[in-house]
């Protein structure tokens, strides 16, 4: 099992590649780099970790018919996420200070609660509060 | 940056966002994230490059305003982040990129000061960057 340490708000923690070929980037980054890479055990939807060196760095999500109309369309992309100490209160503050919300806050269980959001100029993170490690 | 722990090779080390306007984004992720900047600019050229950071850590990124200098001729791209890995010898990487399926869209190129960087779309079709970081990271 690899570790985890929720870090400090603000510290850029975690990339994950969403992409409709998600079996074909898999193939590839464990051939380029070494990545080892696992299904998720804090869920049970189809979800890979990246881990590196024993420490969870990163994941990949599959994009698929269950995304709705649309999903071939979606680009295939690497999204940066942002941990926070508190998802709602940070996305009141990205709004206050001239960002937008593309995803409102919702929970992912086992995981933390998180929300997609995009910058004054348009630039798309999405910020993660870690939920407490239940063990 | 002496003191602080260098990336491993291999794993994801530096976030850069493309930004439309350095100006309002800076002033946005410090409200939002308590960012702190540095002076990058030795990398580009002198034009404007914000290496985020917490408190006194090491920089986790850099933010600079997308323009035809920085970006090159063409169409310029949206704002957007991008993710460096860290890796010991970027030029056999990226040929092993392709070779592995991968399309180059920026061969190996220096960056002053910092080290040598490609940018890659992976066979999935998504963009990610690598680079190796002068003194050879570890």
């Amino acid at each position: 099992m690899a570790e985890f340490t929720p870090p400090p708000h603000g510290t850029v923690c975690w990339r994950e590649l969403t992409a409709q070929r998600v079996d074909a980037a898999k193939s590839f980054y464990a051939e380029l780099l070494g990545w080892s890479l696992e299904q998720s055990k804090m869920t049970t939807m189809p979800y890979t970790e990246i881990h590196i060196d024993g420490q969870a760095v990163g994941g990949m999500m599959k994009i698929d018919e269950q995304w709705g109309e649309g999903w071939e369309n979606i680009p295939a992309h690497w999204m940066t996420y942002i941990a926070v100490d508190n998802c709602d209160e940070a996305v009141s503050k990205i709004k206050d200070s001239g960002g937008n919300v593309c995803v409102p806050p919702f929970d992912a269980p086992g995981v933390g609660r998180m929300a997609v959001a995009g910058d004054p100029s348009g630039a798309t993170f999405s910020v993660i509060q870690f939920a407490a490690p239940t063990v | 940056m002496d003191g602080h722990e260098m990336p491993k090779n291999g794993s994801f080390g530096w976030t850069e966002i493309a930004s439309g306007s350095l100006e309002k984004c800076k002033s946005f992720y410090s409200n939002v994230f308590g960012w702190t900047y540095g002076d990058g600019s030795a990398a580009t050229g002198g034009m404007e490059y914000a290496e985020y950071r917490l408190g006194d850590g090491y920089p986790m990124g850099g933010m600079y305003e997308i323009s035809p200098e920085l970006c090159g001729e063409g169409e310029l791209p949206p704002p957007h982040f991008l993710n460096y890995i860290i890796v010991d010898d970027v030029h056999s990487l990226t040929g092993k990129a392709f070779d592995l399926g991968a399309t180059v869209v920026r061969p190996p190129m220096a960056v002053p000061n910092v080290g040598t960087m490609s940018m890659i779309k992976d066979p999935a079709g998504a963009m990610i960057a690598f680079i190796t970081l002068d003194g050879g990271g570890n």
